[in-house]
């Protein structure tokens, strides 16, 4: 299969070039045709909360920096001062004053990106203008409490971009704050990350835990294509089998773990709870816990959850980015439980994310072999985006995510 | 910073020395018998110490502890690699109710997948003993990881 052709067909994407995770060409057009003309999440409203707050991201490869205004309002710029291209800001996040002042000829910005100081500017002349070197602004916008930013300011605005994705989104997103972060790199082309949390068929073999404690937790639930771009993977709570679990906990482990006092079975959470995770084109996922009503289940499972980006580092290395949320309000028991007990299962030392790391890693090394051109993404026949009627182990939001991914391929720039 | 006497302090080197073994030798026994019965260990980054206290994990008591070592000692995936556990730095003090706080630096070095060792993460540890020479265990056992971006394979005991 070649992969022009692949890229130029209409027909649905029942499957995938290997290339695509491994040529250097497909990379580059990436970075510009993809990150830089869609909507990236770049953080919670909370992380940049006070006047002067700044939180620096990398948008593809771009160097971006996220400051709240002393107007209170939110603005995004690429990080490159306009003199020499040092970064104006330079720590992960932190408070800049009134001002992001370059650290290389001290060029100072206000935090609505205007160049306000330069040393000695007479010997520029009488033609300098200041107005003429203000950081270049990109789009900023605002979803729940999520902070998303695009380079390409053509692109359709953030609720349009997320369509019907939009709404199945906000309840979980809306009234959320930040308590953690911490990213990883895997080995791995980031494209393999993304499409992990848009795959139901893989948790119940990769995820141990999830197949002795969750046996055949798919077998219902559903699995959306949500147009232009994005999915919703959905499945219903079983029954926890906690015996199967300690048993081979001790068989892999070497240690005997009774059930009598494990944190999970001690956690009486309602039965038949539906969980969802969600993905919104081209790189992020959002895994949230079913949303209830205050006081209906133990601490730590309202409007908590987690979000997560991937970055391209290369064509076979990414960077993904972990923001643990809990709710804004919450009591102070709440957050506590939260702050300890939250983040157990996803990150790199996650109960469940620690194996889709070896995962991720294991798929980049063996697509370098010959062996087949394809990966197959065809579970699911019958027509249409899916939806609660089919198998959540379907894939619609595979083929989703590669349909628009083909059009932002093909498309030339400035429109799609 | 070290108030304890000279053979509390070594009781304490001997401890860190008896801990790093056991994690390196995967030896989930072992290392559970390095934690009192009560006792609780977490871990996290210096950015979310710093910041909201986030904590990666927080496994309390004598149960959660044998599950955590389940995990690092073959339950996941990712094959048990070779680790080096270094603990420098040691400071002890001891509290009225004679627990003895101790901090120090650990550095992991770790052979990868392609059989290549390098250092895998860095850090301190702020713990709280209890016990007396020999029996010295961990009441509390905190590791924060000084990177922010960590390694892939973070599967592993700290």
């Amino acid at each position: 299969v070649r992969l022009e052709d692949w890229l130029l067909s209409e027909t649905q994407a029942d499957f995938v070039p290997r290339d695509v995770y491994r040529d250097r060409d497909v990379h580059d057009a990436e970075l510009r045709l993809i990150f830089d003309r869609t909507w990236q999440f770049a953080c919670i409203a909370n992380e940049v909360s006070a006047p002067g707050d700044y939180l620096n991201v990398t948008i593809g490869d771009q160097p971006v920096v996220v400051v709240r205004g002393k107007d209170l309002a939110l603005r995004a710029f690429i990080n490159a001062c306009t003199h020499r291209g040092a970064l104006v800001t330079d720590h992960r996040k932190g408070n800049c004053g009134s001002t992001m002042k370059c650290m290389y000829h001290a060029w100072a910005f206000d935090l609505t990106g205007r160049l306000v100081g330069v040393p000695y500017p007479d010997a520029y002349g009488p033609e300098f203008d200041k107005t003429d070197h203000a950081l270049a602004q990109v789009r900023c916008s605002e979803f729940g409490d999520l902070v998303f930013v695009a380079i390409d300011p053509l692109i359709d605005d953030l609720v349009t971009y997320l369509g019907e994705f939009g709404p199945r989104l906000f309840d979980y997103v809306d009234g959320i704050e930040a308590i953690g972060r911490n990213a990883w790199i895997y080995e791995g082309n980031w494209k393999l990350w993304h499409e992990n949390f848009r795959d139901n068929y893989h948790p119940e073999f990769t995820h141990r835990w999830i197949h002795d404690v969750m046996a055949r937790y798919a077998d219902r639930g559903g699995n959306w294509a949500c147009r232009p771009g994005h999915s919703v993977l959905q499945w219903v709570d079983v029954e926890p089998d906690f015996l199967r679990y300690t048993a081979n906990l001790e068989r892999k482990g070497g240690i005997h773990v009774p059930v009598a006092g494990l944190p999970q079975a001690e956690q009486r959470l309602p039965p038949e709870l539906i969980w969802e995770v969600l993905a919104s084109f081209p790189n992020v996922d959002y895994q949230p816990t079913p949303l209830l009503a205050l006081g209906d289940v133990p601490s730590g499972l309202n409007k908590t959850g987690f979000i997560q980006t991937v970055t391209p580092l290369g064509v076979d290395r990414a960077r993904v980015e972990l923001i643990v949320y809990s709710q804004k309000g919450e009591s102070a028991d709440d957050r506590r439980w939260s702050l300890r007990h939250l983040a157990d299962g996803q990150g790199s030392w996650g109960k469940v994310s620690g194996d889709d790391t070896e995962a991720a890693e294991r798929v980049q090394t063996g697509l370098r072999g010959r062996s087949t051109d394809v990966n197959l993404f065809s579970r699911g026949r019958a027509p249409g985006d899916g939806g609660a009627d089919v198998n959540p182990r379907d894939e619609y939001s595979q083929r989703e995510f590669y349909r628009v991914y083909r059009e932002y391929l093909r498309a030339p720039r400035g429109g799609r | 910073v070290r108030n304890v006497d000279d053979a509390t302090y070594l009781a304490c080197l001997r401890f860190y020395q008896r801990f790093a073994l056991m994690m390196d030798d995967r030896d989930p026994e072992g290392w559970l018998s390095c934690f009192d019965g009560a006792g609780e260990y977490s871990a996290t980054s210096h950015e979310n110490d710093r910041g909201a206290g986030m904590r990666w994990f927080t496994d309390i008591g004598d149960v959660a502890l044998r599950e955590r070592a389940a995990y690092e000692c073959g339950y996941f995936w990712s094959p048990v690699r070779r680790t080096l556990h270094q603990i420098t730095n040691v400071s002890a003090v001891e509290r009225d109710d004679h627990a003895i706080v101790t901090q120090a630096y650990f550095s992991i070095f770790a052979t990868d997948r392609h059989g290549v060792s390098g250092l895998h993460v860095c850090g301190r540890y702020r713990d709280v003993l209890v016990g007396r020479s020999e029996s010295l265990r961990f009441i509390e056992h905190l590791a924060v990881v000084d990177a922010e971006t960590i390694p892939s394979n973070m599967c592993l005991l700290l």
